[in-house]
């Protein structure tokens, strides 16, 4: 009776655990003062970016699924393979065939740039693999050249393509492209995206840039002081930041209370019940048209009118970037479009925030930008760990 | 940049350190070295301190190396511990190694009983001068790996790992060669050591004389003079290893160039 029920158990085990493709990891991490916690579950040839700030341990967290630091609670599966947990021996590095691509390459500074690319490859197989991964990524001319004599940016390519010549079943990528000049770093986004896709590997990817996340992955993770605050889709979290911490990691340059502005009707017919503070973005924003009245009955187009002080104009392409004051001392940022007949530096200006996003007064989206009422404040995707992940 | 005076200063400190060499020079006679060494068994001292400390720098190198590794890796309890055991180990007069010994591995302690079972004493034979060097030598191998080792950025080896590499395989093609130099050089400096060790081979090895107690033993015996030459013969043995290292690590280091392994991310 026994027996039979241990094997009827590991055998759905087996079930939930084999059948999965992907990566699904529910980490706790001690990292100096804080924890650093996530949940995620990354499926076979997606590409989720998890961006904020400096510390937010967004490296911690690639880490601890490279198994390089130890767990404090929590586990790592990789296509339904454990790999690590804090009660159970972790798989070691060498099986894990986890790809991970550091901040500094760690590139071996005593072989050269084929070797250090072909370092996870049997010898045979070396030669034409590093070859082809050198052509797709521009690396031709340092195959022969010792890091100390490549540039960061091609120390970084050259990590590049170590990581993904040994065929990892994981590809994890901390700021990859942060050396790299803004055409190679779309390049080489591109290639990564593509190279994640026609492998069906997931792939997780740490960048402080909302740009490139969108532009390479499918999903942005916001990290903060160790905290997951959102996981969606990059324009879901440009549009609808789960909180006002988001919103300021995503691009929103001011958060403005509402009791200052006069709130324009909205598509909806007002600002969203319950909003305290508007979220502003510099896109979002322009100046408003001399004819429109302030204030309601305005019905140009949905939004909030703010009245501030000029106080700079900088060039920015063809473009001026100006900076407006707020009778509360806040700063709003505005794009004028070229053309546009621009204010003395000092004036007073109407400002039109188009559909902002709007937060309650404990930080929550109550109206995500564009007007769309947010779905009851997006849940932070928790991913299914397996049964017997916790049960050890 | 430091003036006139201070070269002159700095070459006076540095020629009085240098001086007693320029007398082994000075006093030496050719005539004296050719009867010296030409003696019945005149090199058999050699041969005996090369053998021997050929054999200690084995031993050290087997048993140092991977403790030196565990030591800058963190993989040991206690960190501080070790360190500061091998300092101890650096800083205790070698006369006293020696006396210790005698009280550690002599014929009558239990190791000793131990040792007898496996026909060797540590006391007045090979074993017992292999012993002694050991004793005085393992110190400067051990905490020059362990500095060697420490120049090995421990995020390479991870990534050796990461890539497929077992333990041995990312210790023979990144750790090695990474840490050569260093490891040249601690291993030139134990050997040093254990060609010149004296203090304790005085007490548990008087026999057989190694070149250093050969000195000692002619200057009791003949006078300074016939002892000039074993001292010569023993710099010409033990110097150049350690003069080899260091030009091999200073190259090493012009060929790496600057921090070769970390590309400063431009944030």
């Amino acid at each position: 009776m026994l027996l039979r029920r241990r094997s009827d158990s590991s055998r759905s085990r087996a079930r939930a655990t084999h059948d999965q493709a992907g990566l699904r990891f529910d980490v706790a991490v001690d990292r100096r003062t804080v924890v650093v916690q996530m949940v995620l579950a990354v499926g076979a040839g997606e590409c989720v970016a998890i961006v904020g700030p400096s510390g937010a341990g967004k490296s911690t967290v690639l880490a601890a699924i490279a198994g390089l630091v130890p767990l404090r609670s929590g586990s790592v599966w990789l296509d339904g393979r454990f790999l690590s947990s804090s009660d159970r021996p972790a798989v070691p590095l060498r099986e894990r065939r986890v790809g991970l691509l550091t901040q500094r390459a760690g590139l071996f500074p005593h072989l050269d740039g084929a070797s250090n690319i072909g370092y996870g490859l049997p010898g045979g197989a070396a030669h034409a693999r590093v070859g082809e991964l050198a052509q797709a990524l521009g690396l031709e001319d340092v195959l022969g050249a010792r890091p100390a004599r490549m540039s960061a940016g091609q120390r970084q390519r050259v990590g590049l393509a170590r990581v993904l010549a040994a065929d990892p079943r994981v590809v994890l990528l901390d700021e990859p492209f942060s050396a790299l000049d803004p055409e190679l770093r779309r390049k080489t986004g591109a290639w990564v995206s593509g190279e994640v896709r026609r492998r069906q590997v997931p792939c997780l990817l740490v960048t402080h840039d909302l740009a490139e996340a969108q532009r390479v992955a499918s999903r942005v993770a916001v990290l903060e002081g160790g905290a997951c605050l959102q996981v969606a889709e990059p324009e879901v979290v440009a549009r609808e930041p789960a909180t006002q911490a988001v919103a300021r990691l995503v691009g929103y340059d001011a958060f403005v209370g509402v009791e200052l502005v006069r709130p324009l009707l909205s598509a909806s017919g007002a600002i969203a019940p319950g909003a305290t503070t508007v979220g502003v973005r510099g896109d979002l924003v322009s100046l408003a048209p001399e004819n429109v009245s302030v204030g309601r009955g305005s019905q140009t187009s949905p939004g909030v009118e703010l009245v501030g002080r000029l106080r700079s104009m900088v060039a920015s392409g063809a473009a001026v970037e100006a900076s407006v004051v707020l009778d509360d001392g806040s700063e709003v940022p505005v794009r004028l479009a070229p053309g546009q007949s621009l204010p003395r530096i000092g004036a007073e200006v109407r400002l039109h925030v188009h559909n902002p996003a709007c937060f309650d007064a404990s930080g929550r989206l109550v109206q995500g930008a564009g007007g769309k009422p947010s779905a009851a404040a997006p849940a932070l995707g928790r991913a299914p760990v397996p049964h017997g992940a916790t049960a050890g | 940049m430091l003036g006139v005076v201070g070269v002159l200063g700095a070459v006076a400190v540095w020629l009085a350190l240098l001086g007693p060499l320029g007398a082994l020079f000075a006093h030496l006679s050719p005539s004296a070295l050719r009867t010296s060494l030409s003696a019945p068994h005149a090199l058999s001292p050699l041969v005996t301190s090369v053998e021997a400390s050929a054999v200690a720098l084995g031993v050290l190198v087997a048993v140092g190396t991977p403790l030196a590794w565990a030591m800058t890796r963190n993989r040991l309890p206690g960190p501080r511990v070790w360190e500061s055991g091998m300092l101890v180990m650096l800083l205790m007069p070698p006369l006293v190694i020696g006396l210790l010994l005698v009280f550690f591995v002599g014929p009558l302690t239990p190791i000793g009983h131990g040792l007898a079972r496996l026909h060797l004493s540590a006391s007045n034979t090979f074993f017992a001068l292999v012993v002694a060097e050991i004793y005085e030598a393992a110190p400067y191998y051990v905490l020059g790996a362990a500095a060697a080792f420490t120049s090995v950025e421990p995020e390479l080896e991870e990534h050796a790992w990461l890539l497929g590499d077992t333990w041995w395989r990312s210790f023979r093609r990144v750790t090695l060669p990474l840490a050569a130099p260093g490891l040249a050089s601690a291993l030139a400096m134990a050997w040093a050591r254990a060609m010149g060790a004296f203090g304790a081979v005085l007490v548990i090895a008087y026999h057989p004389y190694g070149l250093p107690m050969q000195i000692w033993v002619t200057l009791q015996q003949t006078g300074l003079a016939a002892a000039l030459p074993f001292a010569l013969l023993l710099l010409v043995v033990a110097l150049p290893l350690p003069v080899l290292a260091y030009v091999w690590t200073a190259r090493a280091r012009i060929a790496s160039g600057p921090d070769a392994s970390v590309g400063d991310p431009a944030l």
